[in-house]
């Protein structure tokens, strides 16, 4: 009877070894992975209150045309 | 959803290949998953050279957003109880039509929807219809000498 609660309890231990190993890489993929813009755009810009002047300029610099803005979550 | 938001977004834009459309993706955390800015395969998924890409971490545009429809919301055709100032815009997409200028308070967007991989065919109908309107010289302002 033993043997099998030992077995059991390897296994458990295994199966949340590799749950915890597979979190911990996907937070650091999330975490650390390269972030780059696609070819011809110009390169990633942070966002705040601070800059909110800047994206507006950057809006009414393409006045002339049409506009589209999209807010979405990365994941 | 957002990441297939984000691939209809590129798919209606590029069927509109004119120079005289811009495009702006504000990226911010919403889901708990949102712990850093998007990845490159993510930013990827927008890939027309017409578009900017911005991480905004404290969801600074949203806030924003929600200040000026808070401020006047019949401007924008929104309910004033839909509004608090904890609204999170997100998974939304806003046409705006050509002239008009962001001042202080967001100006009308002449289309705005969510989620956007469900706002597709709207954002279509309307790029098309602001399109045709900067390209028709009938309804193109007149200056005056």
């Amino acid at each position: 009877m033993r043997r099998p609660i030992r077995t059991f309890l390897l296994v458990l231990g295994g199966l949340l070894l590799a749950v915890v190993a597979a979190a911990g890489g996907a937070f650091l993929w999330l975490r650390y992975a390269p972030r780059h813009v696609p070819d011809g755009q110009p390169a990633l810009a942070r966002l705040d209150e601070a800059s909110l002047p800047r994206f507006r300029d950057t809006f009414n610099t393409g006045a002339d045309g049409v506009r589209v803005v999209a807010l979405l979550s990365p994941t | 959803m957002c990441l297939r938001g984000a691939s209809a977004l590129q798919r209606v834009i590029e069927e509109y290949p004119s120079d005289d459309l811009s495009i702006l993706v504000v990226w911010e955390p919403v889901l708990p998953t949102d712990i850093a800015p998007p990845t490159t395969a993510t930013l990827g998924l927008v890939h027309d050279p017409r578009a900017v890409q911005y991480w905004d971490a404290g969801r600074a545009l949203s806030a924003d957003i929600v200040r000026s429809m808070m401020a006047s919301p019949e401007r924008y055709g929104v309910e004033e109880q839909e509004l608090s100032p904890d609204t999170i815009v997100w998974d939304a997409v806003a046409v705006f039509p050509a002239g008009d200028r962001w001042e202080r308070d967001l100006p009308v967007p002449a289309f705005m929807d969510f989620p956007v991989v469900e706002a597709a065919d709207g954002l279509r109908a309307s790029l098309a219809e602001q399109v045709r309107k900067g390209s028709d010289p009938v309804s193109a302002p007149v200056v005056a000498p």
